[in-house]
């Protein structure tokens, strides 16, 4: 499938199937410390050798919009073993920028492609701007 | 490059390790593994988590449980590649 989410191996991570997508808000709680879910879904996702996706687009966003520390916690985070961060091919730049219309940024869209994409649930702080393409249980709520 | 160790084991991960059929890939991979693993609880300590709560690694648990059946559902993922499509063709909701 064209845009498909890869899970695709890079130095000595393995290939694992992935779980959930995370939203630039989502990397922003782990990054400022605001909330503990995302580090517990990491925890989990170690344990059961799943992985989480990151959107490229959404990095960018959180590396723009965090704090000095923060930025150091995400260049942290990156590295973890579930993690992936999804690169945003050309073939997807229309999607992704008529989405962004809807939802209101670049990243939440790219997301919302990649979770139609990969049948995968968005989390997310965002879940309103989110909810209007997606479905309710594709997005879960983070506040 | 590899550099050739001796290293002393217990009887039993000793047995184990050369039960294996290339004992130096599997020590290797075991070490791999617990270099990844110090590294992913160096940094959630400095996110300031060490360890899910059991009432909320319960609720994890429930959760991804949940995201695995809807994902296996072939009329779920038929959904989402119809609407991927849909999207493509430039019909948004």
């Amino acid at each position: 499938m064209r845009g498909e989410a890869r899970a695709v191996a890079s130095g000595d991570h393995p290939v694992t199937d992935p779980l959930r997508l995370l939203d630039t808000g989502a990397l922003l709680t782990y990054a400022e410390q605001s909330s503990p879910l995302v580090g517990y879904e990491i925890i989990k996702c170690e344990e059961s050798q799943r992985t989480l996706l990151v959107s490229a687009a959404c990095l960018a966003e959180a590396y723009e919009l965090a704090s000095d520390d923060g930025v150091h916690l995400l260049d942290a985070l990156v590295n973890l073993e579930p993690i992936r961060v999804e690169p945003v091919n050309p073939d997807d730049a229309r999607v992704t920028g008529l989405v962004a219309r809807r939802v209101g940024r670049l990243g939440l869209a790219h997301t919302c492609m990649l979770a139609l994409a990969s049948a995968l649930q968005v989390m997310t702080t965002d879940a309103d701007a989110a909810l209007k393409v997606l479905e309710e249980s594709m997005v879960k709520r983070l506040d | 490059m590899t550099v050739k160790l001796t290293v002393s084991l217990p009887d039993d991960l000793a047995a184990l390790a050369q039960a294996q059929p290339n004992t130096s890939a599997y020590i290797a991979e075991a070490l791999r593994r617990r270099v990844r693993s110090d590294a992913l609880k160096h940094a959630l300590e400095q996110a300031g988590i060490d360890t899910i709560p059991p009432q909320e690694y319960a609720r994890i648990v429930q959760e991804h449980r949940a995201i695995d059946e809807m994902r296996n559902d072939p009329e779920f993922r038929a959904e989402c590649a119809a609407k991927l499509e849909r999207w493509r063709q430039g019909i948004i909701p």
